[in-house]
């Protein structure tokens, strides 16, 4: 007897995948995303049938294992399949003795070969492509890198990371209405990833009217108030909410808002190493513009961040941190 | 022969000609899909013919059987779905029990597995027109 709740999740998850698999059977253009969308959201459906078991066998945290590293490999997810599912296949068979694991994972190990081999045949097409991941460079674009990241995501589109780096460098170019579009992409692949809702933020003053993007930051500001905000999600509504500032709606209740967003990042658990010196350099310098004077690059130096005050050309420490800051909230030494 | 009202389909699930249609007409890398989803559907029609009272609760991609009909931990039971645009009869064979070169078939992959209790193979091949449905599990 299936647990009423499971028997749902099991029933959502199925559902989801015969919808990704006609979507591809149907073609067209856009099919390949659409699946990739339907596929990750039938990995999280198959999540909850795992949290909703009373005490999983190790045969059956592995089986579910296998089913969402499936669900990634079929919605083209090149980075979530590398650098998470497919380790937790691997972890939960340790769990798992060696024949019935062999056993269990006699499709997926092929699904995955075939799939590593893909991504390594894209990656010798995409030289600077593979040269930026290897570095870890990815935080600017260039016309010929651009190029390249197009060429992945048309073999993997379901790679939200791929997808909000490309709205950064759509950002970068100065092609609002592209890099809404590109993020949108990465938060519909991924709604429950908190850095996508932190780039998105900061697109929300710039692609949506004023009185929109000043309604949407509201309804975050309540997660920030309740204190369910993590630091992406604090970081891009201080940047929004400066951004709406400065175009002069409701200035006062934007910087008080921005102010507790810093306040609330700075607590937020799960901090990158420079999130305290950021946080610290905007509740200052907000501080200082709720009092009517203008914050300079002192801030920085106070805040531990005086290298970035000397290398600045501009004056104000928030606009030096925000410009020096890549996709994924790291201070970029090279800017 | 296995047929069906292309109309009260449309009544019923609305989109389903225009979706049809578009699977005939439109060119797509992932064509492969449609000989597989056809297989969903066969192995489906078969569930509700010859298994009376058995429902398929969910589909799997990752590991077999791809129809479940009972997902309870240590004890799985259901159907794994297959399908060939060609070869017939010699074309499933191959299938379900491999080659002499890859002799994994579907019954071994599902009769080794120690989760599943019970199996059922379901295959079908578009031309020449031949299906299977049979029992490799107890």
């Amino acid at each position: 007897m299936i647990a009423e709740p499971r028997r749902l999740a099991l029933l959502e998850a199925g559902k989801l995948k015969l919808a990704a698999k006609a979507r591809l059977a149907e073609g067209g253009e856009a099919a390949r995303y659409d699946a990739a969308v339907l596929y990750h959201a039938a990995a999280r459906a198959e999540q909850r049938t795992l949290l909703v078991m009373e005490a999983p066998s190790p045969e059956a945290r592995l089986a579910n294992a296998i089913e969402r590293c499936a669900c990634l490999i079929e919605g083209f997810d090149a980075m979530v399949v590398l650098e998470i599912a497919w380790a937790n296949v691997l972890i939960a068979s340790f769990a798992v003795p060696e024949r019935a694991a062999a056993a269990m994972r006699s499709r997926i190990d092929a699904s995955m070969s075939e799939f590593v081999h893909r991504y390594q045949g894209v990656l010798a097409k995409t030289p600077a492509f593979k040269a930026a991941i290897e570095a870890d460079d990815l935080g600017r674009g260039s016309r010929s890198l651009d190029r390249e990241i197009d060429r992945f995501l048309k073999v993997f589109p379901g790679d939200a990371r791929i997808w909000s780096i490309r709205s950064r460098h759509h950002l970068q170019a100065g092609d609002i209405a592209a890099a809404w579009k590109a993020i949108q992409r990465a938060r519909e692949l991924m709604p429950e990833e908190t850095t996508y809702v932190g780039l998105e933020l900061d697109l929300v003053p710039k692609h949506l009217p004023s009185a929109r993007a000043e309604a949407q930051l509201d309804g975050v500001y309540t997660q920030i108030e309740r204190g369910d905000a993590n630091a992406d999600v604090c970081f891009g509504f201080v940047g929004a909410a400066l951004q709406l500032a400065q175009k002069g709606r409701h200035r006062e209740k934007l910087l008080r808002q921005a102010l507790d967003a810093a306040m609330a990042g700075f607590r937020a658990a799960g901090l990158l190493p420079s999130d305290r010196k950021i946080f610290r350099v905007f509740e200052l310098s907000l501080r200082e513009m709720l009092a009517g004077r203008k914050p300079t690059v002192e801030i920085l130096y106070r805040c531990g961040l005086g290298s970035l005050a000397t290398a600045a050309k501009q004056a104000d420490p928030m606009a030096i941190v925000l410009s020096r800051t890549t996709s994924f909230r790291r201070l970029d030494a090279a800017a | 022969m296995l047929g069906w009202n292309a109309q009260m389909l449309e009544r019923r699930c609305a989109g389903t000609l225009a979706r049809a249609r578009r699977m005939r007409s439109r060119k797509t890398a992932d064509r492969e899909h449609l000989a597989e989803l056809a297989a969903y559907g066969l192995a489906l029609v078969g569930i509700s013919i010859w298994m009376p009272g058995r429902r398929a609760i969910t589909f799997r991609v990752g590991l077999p059987p791809d129809i479940l009909l009972d997902d309870t931990d240590g004890a799985v039971r259901g159907v794994e779905a297959s399908g060939r645009t060609s070869g017939g009869f010699s074309a499933l064979r191959i299938v379900l029990e491999g080659t002499k070169e890859s002799p994994r078939g579907k019954r071994s992959q599902l009769t080794e597995r120690s989760d599943v209790v019970e199996a059922h193979v379901s295959l079908w091949c578009l031309a020449p027109p031949v299906s299977l449905l049979l029992q490799v599990k107890p």
